[in-house]
């Protein structure tokens, strides 16, 4: 592995802005599947480029920009089909379940987390999204129901999808895993709290999915990602200190 | 991690009610407004999280990734000053309370 960190080491969130050259990339990735060697050695350059531009700023501990992704919720549709874009107005930037999800490829974000590691020396870290945000943002009752009876139900079944992928990350070697969990810190808001019959019951469904991820699991520091939401220039979408969250912790 | 440069994010005291064992990423720059914070405003926030915590558990980040979707339009510009900021920030805080290596 690398050389421990020094005190008050600095690291990233995750995600880096895209320039519209990497969006296009993204563009014609994911959506027409033309992932051919041209292709790759684009996105691979790109990747070097922001693995650099963090080394360059003195960033301890780096991502790859998540420079192959479109957001940090919808790589699930990388790892597993069942997703579709669907007109609705709540959440209209992620994707919907609409079928039982099967493996598309799993182990690809491992694949970039390979490519992480063996491009740069410094500590790296590599995210996922924890089942509670996905099951907020990607499961849709009008479209949903019929393949997930519940929400909650689509969540159970990404737990063992995301550890499978969290243990295969694990084993390329990387230093920090982070599960991004902004659900679970919009709901120390109490205008959100209210928006729910049992807020609390909300926390510890959340809470219980990252614990079933992570159980056991040795070999890399697990880190869990809290914030209230990221509008950029919009601000924020909860208020509140983190004191709600506080008994869920262990 | 967790995001602390807001005004929405609450008092810094909390972090003291975290269990000991645990290391605190340290939201101390915006991820979401032009203004560059600079290696000072980034040092006056997180010394006032050594208020509660001991800086062998702290790690320096932003308060948020800066582009969770790629639509996202922060400029990459300002993402590379604020974290060159954050770097320095971070060795301004070494030379304030001595560089010792972290136990890992």
């Amino acid at each position: 592995m690398t050389n421990s960190l020094p005190l008050f080491s600095t690291t990233v969130i995750g995600s880096m802005p895209r320039p519209q050259y990497v969006k296009d990339l993204l563009r014609a990735g994911s959506r027409t599947g033309e992932h051919d060697a041209l292709w790759q050695r684009r996105t691979d350059d790109a990747v070097r480029f922001v693995i650099g531009m963090q080394e360059r700023a003195g960033i301890d501990i780096i991502s790859d920009g998540e420079w192959r992704r479109e957001s940090y919720v919808d790589v699930i549709g990388e790892i597993m089909t069942g997703f579709r874009w669907v007109q609705r107005d709540q959440f209209p930037y992620h994707q919907v379940v609409v079928e039982r999800m099967q493996p598309r490829r799993p182990g690809v974000v491992a694949e970039e987390a390979r490519f992480l590691r063996e491009n740069t020396d410094r500590h790296v870290k590599v995210c996922l999204p924890s089942p509670y945000l996905v099951g907020q943002r990607m499961w849709e009752p009008a479209y949903s129901q019929g393949v997930y009876t519940t929400r909650d139900e689509f969540c159970e079944a990404l737990v063992p999808v995301l550890r499978a992928e969290l243990l295969a990350i694990r084993d390329v070697g990387v230093d920090v895993i982070q599960l991004d969990e902004p659900h679970l810190c919009v709901l120390v808001d109490p205008k959100v709290r209210a928006t729910f019959a049992d807020p609390e019951a909300e926390m510890r469904k959340a809470v219980d999915w990252i614990n079933q991820i992570i159980s056991g699991v040795r070999g890399v520091t697990l880190a869990v990602h809290l914030c209230r939401r990221n509008w950029g220039r919009r601000g924020w979408g909860a208020a509140g200190g983190y004191e709600a969250i506080l008994s869920h912790i262990q | 991690m967790l995001e602390l440069s807001i005004p929405a994010a609450g008092d810094m005291a909390i972090l003291r009610e975290l269990p000991e064992h645990m290391r605190i990423g340290l939201g101390c720059v915006d991820v979401r407004f032009p203004e560059i914070d600079t290696p000072e405003q980034i040092v006056e926030r997180v010394q006032k999280a050594l208020a509660h915590v001991a800086p062998e558990r702290i790690t320096l980040n932003p308060d948020c990734g800066f582009a969770p979707g790629k639509d996202h339009d922060i400029p990459l510009e300002e993402a590379y000053a604020k974290l060159k900021n954050e770097a320095l920030a971070a060795q301004r805080l070494r030379e304030l309370y001595g560089s010792r290596p972290s136990a890992s």
